[in-house]
């Protein structure tokens, strides 16, 4: 049996996908300028996660890192910390040329975008 | 100057980025952005801006033309405009940037680590100096003289102080003021220290230079002394003046020859003349000190055996380089030595003094360190002797 902390949700600062006052800082609560911004964010994203995994398939270390570097950046700007995170970790991996750390760390990655994606559909 | 005035260059290859952090800029108030991709892109937008851009926000590792390069390419340029540095990259690594920066002759307004937050951004674009201190500081590539030319110059009296004060951080009060010599060409205009120095130090001529300055220091601080300035003067020594036995005894002639007290006088000597000539520096370092004048260590930081100097000679003013000065807002090494240099200052009970200060942040810093005086553009620049009285009728202390 799990011990009785684990049956409750995590604190949501831990926990949040997109921490929406991050957002709110760029867009000054405009709506036109958040959605612009959302949209823009996803179709760059989209690129660049494709860049990642096909470097991954392909073991092109180089590429890995300018991939999650660009992702990491970018997601840290609209507070999706969890991703930035993520993204770090397979950006130093890939800078000490582990592609094994790389891979380990693409299920947590794919996992966060989604998270971060149904997060911003949301808004 | 109001962010609206100012005008912005973003160097930053992703296009998100980019876009958010000019986002981020209109918020604060700016109305003139211009992006850039990578460094080459920046390097022609700064070119052929129609007003000059005023503060570069620049990531370092971009394909093409990074961030590095670009900073070395503008410093070439010599025109002058603010930088501030936005990276992810490891924080070590983005202080040899800084530094590397400030080596270049680029005005650093800080490193923001990404992502970029408004605060921090407005925190650093703060730092911005103001247009007349971009003026002075762009490098000048001046004329250059044969010794004669200049010997020439001292012989028809055509050298003269221009003044810069230092001011009192918790009264904004004028405590002293620092005599820089200024060669009047009859047909080149205003010549720098750079171009005259040297040679006269290099053929054993600096000591008439260095008599000159004295003598119309005197008389000036004499001058404003009795029209009620309550305040020092201060003239540099040069190192080879140092190694002559003689010069303690020429110096305070000449100063009580001008009715002017020798506790009102501060004779400013670099780290580096102590160390050169160690015993006739004691020796005449010493002997002034006796006669009542103030000794103000220059430059304090930069050259060698700082504290044993300290031990050795019974300076009355630290003068804090103002490279600590000018990184301390945004560089952790820079503060470290600033605060340890007036705790310094405090204990052996001496008078500090940050050179180089130029922006408000500056000011603020200094202030909350408890560091006594300061001396830079933020205050004002070094004015001739006229300008200099205007400037002291008009000049109302900061809150």
């Amino acid at each position: 049996m799990k011990p009785p902390d684990q049956w409750l949700p995590p604190p949501a600062a831990n926990n949040i996908a997109v921490d929406r006052t991050v957002l709110a800082g760029i867009s000054c609560g405009k709506a036109s300028i958040e959605r612009e911004l959302i949209m823009l964010f996803r179709r760059l994203n989209d690129e660049d996660m494709m860049k990642l995994h096909k470097a991954v398939t392909e073991g092109d270390m180089a590429l890995a890192v300018d991939a999650s570097h660009r992702i990491s950046g970018a997601s840290g700007m609209i507070g999706a910390i969890g991703l930035a995170t993520v993204c770090g970790r397979v950006e130093a991996a890939g800078r000490a040329s582990d592609l094994t750390a790389v891979k380990a760390n693409m299920p947590a990655f794919d996992e966060e975008v989604e998270r971060v994606y149904a997060c911003l559909d949301s808004i | 100057m109001q962010i609206a005035d100012l005008r912005f260059l973003i160097v930053e290859d992703h296009g998100f980025q980019r876009w958010a952090t000019r986002q981020i800029l209109e918020n604060l108030g700016a109305r003139f952005v211009v992006e850039a991709a990578d460094g080459r892109e920046a390097l022609e937008s700064f070119r052929n801006a129609e007003e000059p851009i005023d503060i570069i926000i620049s990531d370092l590792d971009m394909p093409g033309m990074d961030g590095m390069e670009l900073i070395r390419h503008l410093g070439a340029e010599g025109r002058p405009v603010s930088m501030i540095i936005a990276s992810a990259l490891d924080r070590a690594l983005v202080g040899s940037v800084e530094t590397m920066t400030t080596a270049y002759g680029i005005n650093l307004l800080g490193a923001i680590e990404k992502p970029i937050t408004a605060k921090a951004l407005e925190v650093a674009i703060r730092g911005h100096a103001l247009p007349r201190a971009k003026v002075d500081r762009t490098k000048v590539v001046g004329p250059t003289f044969t010794i004669e030319e200049i010997t020439e110059g001292l012989r028809n009296h055509e050298f003269e102080p221009y003044f810069q004060p230092k001011v009192e951080l918790s009264t904004g009060a004028i405590k002293g003021v620092e005599a820089l010599a200024r060669w009047r060409h009859p047909q080149k205009g205003v010549i720098l220290p750079s171009a005259f120095i040297k040679p006269l130090e290099s053929s054993g001529q600096i000591d008439s230079l260095t008599m000159s300055m004295l003598e119309m220091a005197a008389v000036c601080c004499r001058t404003w002394r009795r029209g009620g300035l309550d305040a020092t003067v201060s003239v540099n020594l040069s190192l080879k003046s140092l190694a002559d036995v003689e010069l303690a005894d020429r110096v305070t002639e000449l100063v009580l020859a001008q009715e002017l007290d020798p506790r009102h006088m501060v004779l400013e000597v670099t780290e580096s003349a102590v160390a050169t000539h160690l015993g006739s520096a004691l020796e005449n370092l010493s002997r002034l000190r006796m006669k009542g004048f103030g000794l103000s260590i220059d430059d304090y930081g930069t050259g060698y055996s700082s504290m044993q100097q300290l031990s050795h000679i019974a300076f009355t003013e630290l003068k804090i380089d103002e490279s600590f000065v000018r990184n301390a807002s945004r560089q952790k090494a820079s503060r470290v030595i600033l605060e340890s240099s007036l705790e310094m200052a405090r204990r052996l009970n001496i008078v500090a003094v940050a050179e180089g200060v130029e922006t408000q942040l500056d000011w603020d810093l200094l202030r909350s360190l408890g560091c006594d005086l300061c001396q830079g553009y933020f205050v004002a620049v070094p004015m001739e002797t006229g300008e200099f009285f205007r400037w002291v009728k008009t000049w109302r202390p900061l809150s």
